[in-house]
């Protein structure tokens, strides 16, 4: 009776020692030099996809301006300071319209909104419209 | 005597319009003179002259777009410093923008002192290089026992990433007491990204992912850690302008902190 009540304890300590010594493996594992690297964040709705793209180059747009009082004519103005690559539309490829007047007013507009539910989409001077 | 009489009249009322006419007209010219005269270009030296004098900076560029239906009223001004000292840190631009500002005219001609009344809305962009926030961290390690700590960052947008090692003497007891599993030598070395967040000039870091000597932290740790260090910097504001810091995100080489 006992012998088989011992034997499943040790058993019992055996598998939770196991899985304590997996774990730190894991953790061990996972903090080499080449694990020095952000996770990988990535978003499957094209909606919100379109959202955070158009949301990072207005600030983009925003930090060109804090730095140089002024719009930037055109996107490919932000490479490579403020971003390494300039997002397309999700989905069709193309190039956000970005339009300014360099001085105090920029907008960049999707062109084909009704693709991700919208009747209009753009940022104007930082304020994203939606309807 | 009856047309004497009207004549005299006649008289006094004309010197009486006479009198309201020249009223009329002396007091504007002397209400225009109380408003400041505006020319754009002395404006802008006036009020970059006063904030020099405030603000601890290398270079000041204010630009000031008057309106083209009020020419004495001001569309926006911008005012722009390079490499400014906010606290402990040196930010490499801060711009900050006023729509339809009203200036304290008084006090910037009598005082010297700049001063926004109300304007209808306003922008702040402060940019911080990678090297002003390492600049930082290595005046901090100035002051420490054992200077032997190295960090370095780069910014992995939206991640800010912090590579370290420090000695574990210059580790404070309640992070050692978290991190005491891990602690192997007499350093701590190892990695962390970051995503940032701000709210009323306060900066926030969100741990993603922290290493310490090989091994990766547990959630829960990494939890606790974030707990006691945030707010990890208060953003000052350079006075005599305002503004509130509520947004910060990372970019390819600062971290850009708006209102």
């Amino acid at each position: 009776m006992f012998r088989g009540k011992w034997k499943f304890l040790l058993g019992i300590i055996l598998l939770v020692m196991i899985v304590i010594a997996v774990y730190v493996f894991f953790l061990y594992q996972q903090g080499g030099t080449e694990y020095y690297n952000p996770p990988v964040k990535k978003i499957d709705d094209p909606k919100m996809q379109i959202l955070s793209d158009m949301t990072v180059l207005s600030q983009t747009v925003e930090a060109y301006y804090a730095k140089n009082m002024r719009y930037p004519d055109k996107l490919e103005q932000l490479k490579p300071e403020f971003i390494d690559k300039i997002p397309l539309e999700t989905g069709t490829e193309k190039s956000f319209i970005y339009e300014s007047d360099g001085l105090d007013c920029y907008r960049i507009t999707v062109s084909q909104p009704s693709r991700y539910g919208f009747k209009e989409l753009f940022i104007e001077n930082g304020k994203i419209i939606q309807k | 005597m009856k047309m004497e009489k009207s004549y005299k009249n006649k008289g006094i009322r004309l010197l009486f319009y006479f009198l309201l006419i020249s009223i009329g007209l002396i007091f504007p010219v002397a209400s225009f003179a109380e408003t400041p005269n505006l020319t754009a270009r002395t404006l802008e030296n006036e009020i970059m002259n006063i904030l020099g004098k405030n603000i601890q900076c290398k270079k000041i560029v204010v630009q000031i777009r008057l309106s083209q239906e009020k020419p004495n009223e001001i569309k926006t001004l911008a005012v722009k410093f390079e490499n400014a000292v906010i606290g402990d840190l040196v930010a490499d631009y801060i711009t900050i923008l006023y729509e339809k500002p009203v200036i304290d005219f008084n006090q910037l001609k009598k005082a010297k002192k700049f001063k926004i009344i109300s304007s209808s809305e306003g922008k702040v962009g402060i940019l911080i290089s990678a090297k002003a926030i390492e600049r930082y961290i290595a005046g901090r390690v100035k002051k420490l026992k054992n200077k032997q700590a190295r960090v370095s960052i780069r910014f992995s947008p939206p991640y800010a990433e912090y590579f370290f090692d420090i000695p574990v003497s210059e580790i404070p007891p309640k992070t050692l007491k978290l991190l005491n599993k891990y602690v192997k030598g007499k350093r701590l070395e190892g990695y962390t990204a970051l995503q940032m967040k701000a709210k009323d000039n306060s900066l926030f870091a969100l741990s993603s992912k922290v290493i310490v000597n090989h091994f990766l932290i547990p959630g829960a740790i990494r939890q606790e850690l974030q707990n006691m260090f945030n707010p990890f910097y208060r953003i000052p504001v350079l006075s005599p302008l305002r503004y509130s810091i509520n947004n910060v995100n990372v970019q390819n080489n600062y971290l850009f902190l708006t209102n």
